[in-house]
């Protein structure tokens, strides 16, 4: 009981002061549309899932697609990117030395001041905006990784090398192995922050997507629909967030704590 | 006498030193050894005295930084270069890794040593290569009396299984020479005791050679056919001299753990502590005690 009721009663207290507020603002303003009723949050939401009738298109399944295509090819290469670099500049002394130092320097630069050059250099398309999502994550992705390598038992190392690997399959067979649950683990906590950055570009600059129809929904000052995407953009990361944490226990079970 | 496979000759280690800066510390200093095939050459020594140094400059993993160290490998003389299959290693903090069973542990140095990256990479490449090292594997893991936990994870195994796993990975590259650092100090008495017969029998059976570095005085007298003293000659002079072979003595062969109790032990034991002086040597348990009582954090127990 206390780990299913509990949560709930804040957000129970939460929904009565809305009501209140609700209906002090409807008493003086009927028409107001800053606090929507839960029926036209519903309303929101169905006209959201049906077909335009001028365009023919679902809004909703549209703007997710649009999302998960920039967040895609953005979070994608980072975490490929990321891994691969990660590998090299954690396992090779003399890569590291090349490297490491303006890895360093990079992740000191919030990738959000960044913003301007990279719609001035890429302009404002698709390509920037996952751009920008690629530097928020690949950087303190890159980081982390390095210091996993960098932290496996020294020991264990020089037990391998015994072994008879080649450099490749030392890094991609053993360093690599060793890595994967706490580097997917990492992966997964920056899933928040390239949320963060999409939502972000799509508010500046887009012509579709959760964020862009959110910016409409707001200069509508409607505020049901914002509610809608925000929920909506929840569920979805919070799905991506449960669906890696699957996967990591199903690859990587010799690492989950029995 | 069996032919010599390792010649140290006036090797020495030295490394930064931890407080003065720009200036070295010696660890290890002029040491000379001959390693014979088929021996096992047990290194004693107080604690820090740079054992295990030695045991890291054979192995390739931290080069000496002076003298002549050589291996015979296939009826040749080569330079000690990095680390490489001809010298196995166990360590004490038995690090296989975790994320393969016992059996895949075994059998990822014949992979790795027998199949290339592409093939080791996808698992429908070179199915029968695989197999056939499985297989092979297996009967290493029979020699090391693991076969029930051969489908384990280590994270499954108790430490000494784990050491076990261990010593099958590094047997089943048949290297020339088997480095052990103290590889059963974490064990309790009576794995430590079933490991040293499996080493002994391993031995007797595939006549192995084996390196073994140990702090316990019992182990080492009861293991090996040759016994090396390494201690610094003049303990004032530590830090910068470094440690060097001080005694080294040819040992008869204890094949039973009885043996450990019998006269003829026991007076080898006082003949070596006495030529040592029993002060430099600390036998675990007192190590232990020591630790206890002198760590100001551990309450004693009401």
């Amino acid at each position: 009981m206390q780990r299913f009721l509990f949560p709930l009663l804040p957000l129970i207290v939460v929904l009565l002061f809305y009501q209140n507020a609700l209906h002090r603002r409807r008493a003086a303003n009927p028409g107001d549309r800053l606090l929507p009723a839960a029926h036209e949050i519903w309303d929101a939401a169905k006209l959201s899932c049906t077909e335009n009738e001028f365009t023919d298109e679902v809004p909703l399944k549209e703007d997710i697609l649009a999302s998960l295509k920039l967040f895609g090819m953005g979070y994608g290469a980072a975490v490929a990117c990321a891994l691969i670099a990660g590998l090299l500049v954690g396992y090779f002394k003399w890569v590291n030395s090349m490297f490491d130092p303006w890895l360093r320097a990079a992740s000191y630069l919030p990738p959000m001041s960044l913003l301007a050059l990279v719609f001035l250099g890429l302009g404002i398309g698709a390509e920037a905006k996952a751009f920008i999502i690629f530097l928020a994550v690949a950087i303190p992705l890159t980081r982390s990784t390095v210091l996993n390598v960098q932290n496996i038992n020294q020991h264990q190392i020089w037990n391998a090398l015994t072994l008879d690997p080649s450099p490749a399959e030392m890094v991609w067979l053993i360093v690599r192995r060793n890595i994967e649950p706490k580097f997917i683990d990492d992966a997964r906590l920056l899933l928040g922050t390239a949320w963060v950055y999409l939502i972000s570009a799509e508010l500046i600059a887009s012509d579709a997507g959760l964020g862009y129809r959110i910016n409409v929904a707001s200069r509508n000052m409607n505020v049901a629909q914002i509610l809608f995407y925000v929920t909506v953009i929840g569920l979805l990361a919070f799905a991506m967030d449960r669906s890696l944490v699957c996967f990591n226990s199903w690859k990587n079970r010799w690492a989950v704590n029995p | 006498m069996n032919e010599p496979i390792l010649r140290l000759r006036k090797v020495g280690k030295s490394v930064p030193h931890p407080e003065r800066r720009g200036q070295l510390m010696s660890i290890l200093n002029n040491i000379d050894l001959e390693v014979r095939r088929g021996e096992i050459i047990t290194v004693i020594g107080p604690s820090g005295c740079g054992k295990s140094t030695l045991l890291a400059g054979i192995g390739g993993f931290r080069p000496f930084s002076c003298g002549v160290a050589e291996m015979q490998i296939e009826g040749e003389w080569h330079p000690l270069g990095p680390p490489s299959r001809h010298r196995g290693v166990v360590f004490q903090d038995y690090p296989v890794p975790e994320f393969l069973t016992a059996l895949e542990n075994v059998a990822l140095g014949l992979n790795l040593h027998r199949l290339n990256f592409l093939q080791n990479t996808m698992p429908f490449l070179a199915r029968r290569a695989k197999k056939a090292n499985r297989e092979e594997a297996r009967r290493y893991i029979e020699q090391v009396e693991l076969s029930e936990h051969a489908h384990k994870l280590p994270r499954e195994l108790s430490g000494g299984q784990r050491q076990r796993v261990a010593i099958a990975q590094a047997l089943a590259m048949q290297p020339a020479i088997l480095l052990m650092d103290e590889p059963f100090s974490g064990l309790d008495p009576r794995s430590r005791e079933s490991l040293q017969l499996v080493v002994q029998k391993l031995h007797a059976d595939l006549g192995n050679t084996i390196f073994f570095v140990t702090h316990d005085l019992e182990e080492a007298v009861f293991l090996g056919t040759r016994i090396i003293v390494l201690s610094q000659d003049d303990p004032d002079k530590a830090l910068t001299e470094g440690a060097t072979i001080v005694h080294q003595q040819e040992l008869e062969v204890f094949h039973t753990p009885e043996a450990k109790a019998s006269a003829e032990f026991g007076a080898l034991m006082v003949s070596l502590r006495s030529h040592f002086g029993d002060a430099r040597f600390h036998r675990p348990e007192t190590d232990h005690l020591k630790i206890m009582t002198s760590h100001r954090r551990i309450k004693p127990v009401a």
